[in-house]
Parts: C-alpha cells; structure tokens; sequence
C-alpha cells in the first residue's frame, strides 16, 4: 500500500498579503522551534488522572530522583503501572548548542527519570527524539551531553527521524490531515513520557509537554524543520498529534527554564521546578501559571480544555509543593503569541495552496 | 555496466585501514537485491541508499561485491521513481519526494540510468517552495525567492535547495535559472556570523546559529556558481574554528566537503575521519554514518557530488 504524508499537492502559489501568524504557520513556526490498542487508557475512556505534582529543586544534582519517586507515587504511578513496560522517554533537544544548554531538557533530568522506571521493574528504557533544526543526530547528541551521559547510564537512544513509519488515523481532526505518519518505536512501547523544557515560544506562548510531541514526528516525512506542521496550524498540529499519540506522563524540567525569545534564543530562567502529571493539559496548564502566563491565552491549550483534559486550576488536584509560592513571572516573547487566544485562529491564513 | 573511469583509478587512494573496513560493513548492510536502509534491521529508504551508493562509487568500487550492489541499489531506485520523475523516501512512502536529488547524484554517470537522471532532474526543475510577500518584519531572509522544499507546497529550507542545486549541476545545468535563483537562496539565507543552519538566519531581530552540516553542503552547492566573498569566507572560517571537535559523521562529512570545495580541506582530515569512524563503531554505527565517513575520504567524491572545487578561492 502507499501512502502520502499529508501536505499540499500544488506547487504554484499566487502571491498574497500574509499576517505574522500566517507566516508562522507557512514557514517561520519552525523557529519554535502504542498508538491503538497498546496504551494504557484513552481519552474517551471518562475521567482521567489529572493531578499534577510539582517538586521544588535547587539544580540538577541527585534529589532529582528523590523529586520523579516522590511525584510518581503521588500520582498513583507504581511499581505495578510500570513494572515489565518498555519506557521510551521523550526530551526536547530542539536545536544543539553546548553553550546555551537552556535550550534542551537536561540530561540530568532523563537519566534520574531513567534509573527510577528501572527501579522500578520497566523491561526496557530509552531515550528517543527526532529533533527539528538538525538533521544531524549525532551532533545534536554531542552538543546537548547526551551522548556521554546515555553512554555512561547505558540507556539507548533512538532516532526517531531515522526510524520506520506507519500511518495512524487522525481522530480529532484540528487539521486537515487524514492520517499521521509516526515512527514505528512508538507502537513499540508500552509508555511514553514527554519530557521538555519549561520555555517561552514566540509563535505559541510556551512549549511544555505537548508542543514537545511535535519531535515524535519524523522528520523525513515532515522535514527540517517540519514545516508541514506549521502550516497546517500549529495549535491544531499539537492536537492532534497528542490525540494520536496520546503520551502516558509527562515529566517537564523547569529547574532552569527559557525565557523571552523562547524557544532557541531566549534567557535562562532559574525557576527550580520539576513539574510531573498524566493528562499532559493539566501538566502545561501548571506549567504556564508557574510561569506567570495564563494557560488561556495559549491558543492549544484553550483548545484543548474539555477535550484532552483540563486547564482550570480547579479541575487539576495539586500535589506535591504549593503552587503559588514558586510563581515566577517570565519574559513574555516577542510577537502576540500570548496576546490573542485561539479566536484569530485563521485557517485560511497559511501559504495558498 | 560501464562505470566511471575515476572511480578505478581512485583506488590509489585507499591507503587507510578504516576506509577497507567501513566499506566491507557497507557492502555486508546491503540488503540483496535491492540497497540500504538506516539501519541493519530497517526498511530500504532512497536516501540511505543512494549514500551508500555514492560512498561505494567515491571508495572506486573495490571488488565485484560493491560494484554489484551499486548496480542493483540503482536499479532499485529506479524502480521507485513515479512517472513524474520524483523519487520518495522509500517504496511505501512515495511522498515527500525530497530524496530526489540523492537519487540523480547516485545515478550520475552510469549510462543505464540515463533517463531516470533525464526525469528527475526534468521533474526537479518544475519543484518550487512556496513564496511569500509582504511578510511583516518577523524572520531574516528574503520569503520572496523560490527554492526548493522538503515537503511539497512548502517554503524553502537550505539543503532541500542545496541538495537540488548539486544535483542539477551534476547534471550539467550550472546556467540553468533555477540553479541561479538556489544559489541565491542560500546566499540569502547566510547567517550574519558566518554559516548557515537549515534555513532561518534571523528572527525578531535575533541571529540564529550555525551548523556544521548545512554550512558544509551551502558551500558545497554554492562552488562554481557563486563567489568568492565575504559569505564564502566566513563561513569557511566558522567551518574551519570548530571542525577539530567534530565527530558527528554527517556534519564532518559536510564540512570536509565544503571546505575541499573551496580549496580548505583540512590537513588533519584522515585524524578526524578515522577518529569519527572509531566513535561510530564504539557505539554501534548506521548505515548512513558509514556511507558519509566514506564519501568524505572518497578523493572522487566532489566529481560525483556537482562540487567544483578552486584551489583557495574560500581565503579571505
């Protein structure tokens, strides 16, 4: 059988006037920087975990591992849950760049998230990520210490870009794709955990554990950067790629995140918090209020309240420390991304094609 | 099939023990029949196949067993290339079609693949990113010129345009207006400080950073063509401050690549090749990383890559 990746067929394109947001979606987006029957619960399956657990942390030293094992067990995840499962852990290594590790999720974070799930009983762990800005796999490795610190822990990494595909129906539909193509290491395990970095996004407001699925997307069907995506809407993207995939946990590294020109040129943000929760919503919803944003104004996850889990403080059990004393107000980013919510959404507004 | 006259004599070149040896694992990866995926265990796809082509022909073919695998992976990528011309990623993935360049390189020269090179390259000129005007001031580069994309109906991104830009002056087509208006794509694309990434130079103001890879294969694309200047200049300078650490093979590859084509190969190139290849096999090497290892060592590889190399044009 073949199958296309959804795109665009025509190649002529007439000229017209386009708006911040629609170049966001037609090009410069990309800046931003089991499926099936084999995961564990679905969305339609009624109410779902929505605590989420926040640990304070003064740096990336050993009481990582003490903040994911007390975290996991306030959220009901235990040895049972994880016990003989294969683990693949998902980071954000957008872009290389030794000197400005704020950029990617810390490696001190996945190899601490690593050796609990070993702990307790997975049958395999392992780190995947098909990066968006590089092609280059084993030099975004190399300049994010990735490739020491796995070798050292000896936790193997797949390149998610490189991997065999498959095609997946795409159930919710905020874009005009019919089936996504995903790589075939997610059909392959039983959990999957996004684990990004706390960052501002100047076309979106924040990425957090969602935006992060857009590295599951290969990039050999969807390029690099992945443009596809952009131009079909990047809160619709982010939709529907979490419908699809639908991610078990999420484990978000904030103990020094970005700010301002997120998600590559931003500052760090030293905010020391370490943020875990299953219904990833809930999770960047949490996120956002520690960062002084309003999850309402980020346009996916307003879309996503009601549909892939909450984002009002009052459905989300909090747990771990309180919530208001570790609020720090970052940077906003350039642009409006915050400014509007999901109503300006254009869905015409993209390169014509 | 007649092969190309260099890639015999080339075998002059073969002094290095790593070189014999990466191209035996290269040879024992090709699946039969047919070519390469990106791993031992995954599924053909074009562009890992046309690589290891390209290696095979850069290494001179050494012995029947390569030179029968080159035969047949071409012939392979010629049973997947679609009526328009356009090669996809792989026999059940037909789009995006963004490996179509590999697949002209890796035919190039061999007469029975003549007309698959006539129709992609036929089909390549018709491809165009999509363009946009009036862009408010958000991004650094000129949205106005059309390139070549990764995926159909999208903008232009620099190695889907570098790639094409080989490709087509591998095919003789240096004048051609399209080849003119890649190069000035990523001419424009250049990063202020030197380098290029995959294709954004600047946003709200900000300079965005290099990268090894793209600045190599932007190089690599534009000899010949475009140049000398100031763009060449810094970028081989940004090449040439931090190629000593690299080991990543692909961005090594490149950036020999580039630097070779602007008459700067390094001369600690087979230290930092043979260090690389060391690395590779330590932690379980891939198909790709074999085939850029060695194409970067392959002394044939500018000819069958479209670069025109000039003794020291890239000097300040």
């Amino acid at each position: 059988m073949q199958l296309r990746v959804p795109g665009i067929a025509s190649q002529e394109a007439k000229p017209r006037r386009i708006t911040r947001r629609s170049f966001i979606r037609a090009a410069g987006g990309t800046l931003a920087a089991g499926v099936g029957g084999k995961l564990l619960w679905d969305y339609a399956k009624g109410p779902f975990p929505s605590e989420v657990f926040v640990a304070s942390l003064s740096g990336y030293g050993h009481a990582i591992e003490n903040a994911i094992s007390w975290g996991l067990q306030e959220l009901g995840v235990g040895r049972d849950w994880i016990q003989g499962k294969s683990v693949l852990l998902k980071p954000n290594l957008v872009e290389p760049s030794l000197s400005n590790p704020h950029i990617n999720t810390n490696h001190a974070v996945v190899i601490a998230a690593a050796e609990v799930f070993r702990r307790m009983d997975a049958r395999e762990v392992f780190v995947a990520e098909g990066q968006g800005h590089c092609r280059d796999t084993d030099y975004v490795l190399g300049q994010s210490g990735y490739d020491v610190a796995l070798e050292d822990s000896h936790i193997p990494f797949v390149d998610l870009n490189a991997d065999d595909v498959f095609s997946a129906a795409n159930r919710l539909k905020r874009t005009h794709w019919s089936e996504l193509w995903l790589p075939r290491s997610l059909q392959q395990t039983d959990l999957i955990v996004s684990m990004p970095k706390m960052k501002t996004h100047h076309w979106v407001g924040a990425t957090l554990s969602m935006k992060n699925m857009f590295g599951v997307m290969p990039g050999r069907c969807y390029g690099w950067p992945k443009n596809v995506l952009h131009q079909a809407g990047i809160s619709e993207s982010i939709l529907d790629i979490v419908a699809v995939v639908k991610p078990h946990l999420a484990i978000v590294d904030g103990i020094i995140g970005m700010e301002g020109d997120g998600p590559i040129m931003g500052s760090p943000k030293e905010s020391g918090v370490l943020v875990l929760g299953r219904n990833l919503p809930a999770v960047d919803a949490t996120c956002a209020r520690l960062m002084g944003i309003d999850p309402q104004n980020i346009s996916y996850l307003s879309q996503s309240s009601g549909i892939l889990g909450p984002i009002q403080e009052y459905f989300i059990p909090q747990r771990g420390e309180r919530l208001a004393p570790l609020v720090q107000q970052y940077e906003l980013p350039p642009g409006d991304a915050l400014a509007t919510n999901l109503e300006d959404v254009d869905h015409n507004a993209g390169i014509p094609a | 099939m007649r092969l190309l006259r260099e890639e015999f004599v080339n075998s002059k070149a073969r002094s290095s023990d790593w070189i014999v040896d990466a191209e035996d694992r290269l040879v024992r990866r090709f699946m039969s029949g047919s070519g390469w995926g990106y791993t031992q265990h995954s599924e053909l796809c074009a562009e890992s196949t046309a690589l290891a082509c390209l290696a095979l022909r850069a290494q001179g073919l050494q012995g029947h067993e390569a030179s029968s695998a080159v035969r047949a992976a071409a012939g392979w990528l010629a049973s997947i290339q679609q009526p328009s011309g356009a090669v996809g990623i792989s026999e059940d993935v037909p789009s995006p079609t963004w490996p179509t360049p590999y697949a002209i390189l890796a035919w190039a020269g061999l007469k029975e693949r003549s007309e698959s090179v006539k129709r992609a390259c036929d089909w390549l000129l018709l491809l165009k990113g999509t363009t946009l005007e009036n862009v408010e001031n958000v991004v650094g580069h000129d949205t106005t010129i059309a390139g070549w994309p990764w995926n159909a109906g999208t903008h232009s991104w620099v190695e889907p345009t570098a790639m094409a830009v080989l490709a087509l002056k591998r095919h003789g087509l240096n004048g051609h207006y399209r080849v003119r208006e890649g190069v000035r794509l990523i001419a424009d694309r250049a990063i202020s400080g030197g380098g290029w990434n995959y294709g954004n130079n600047a946003v709200y103001g900000s300079t965005l950073r290099p990268q090894p890879a793209s600045t190599g294969m932007a190089l690599a694309a534009l000899s010949g063509v475009y140049g000398p200047n100031s763009i060449i200049a810094s970028a081989c300078d940004y090449l040439e401050n931090n190629i000593s650490g690299l080991r990543a093979p692909q961005s090594l590859c490149w950036a020999l690549l580039g630097l070779t084509a602007w008459g700067r190969r390094p001369a600690a190139t087979g230290h930092l090749l043979e260090a690389s290849y060391e690395r590779v096999l330590r932690r379980g090497e891939k198909t790709p990383q074999l085939s850029y290892l060695l194409l970067a060592a392959g002394r044939q590889s500018p000819g069958l890559l479209g670069i025109q190399s000039s003794e020291h044009r890239g000097n300040h």
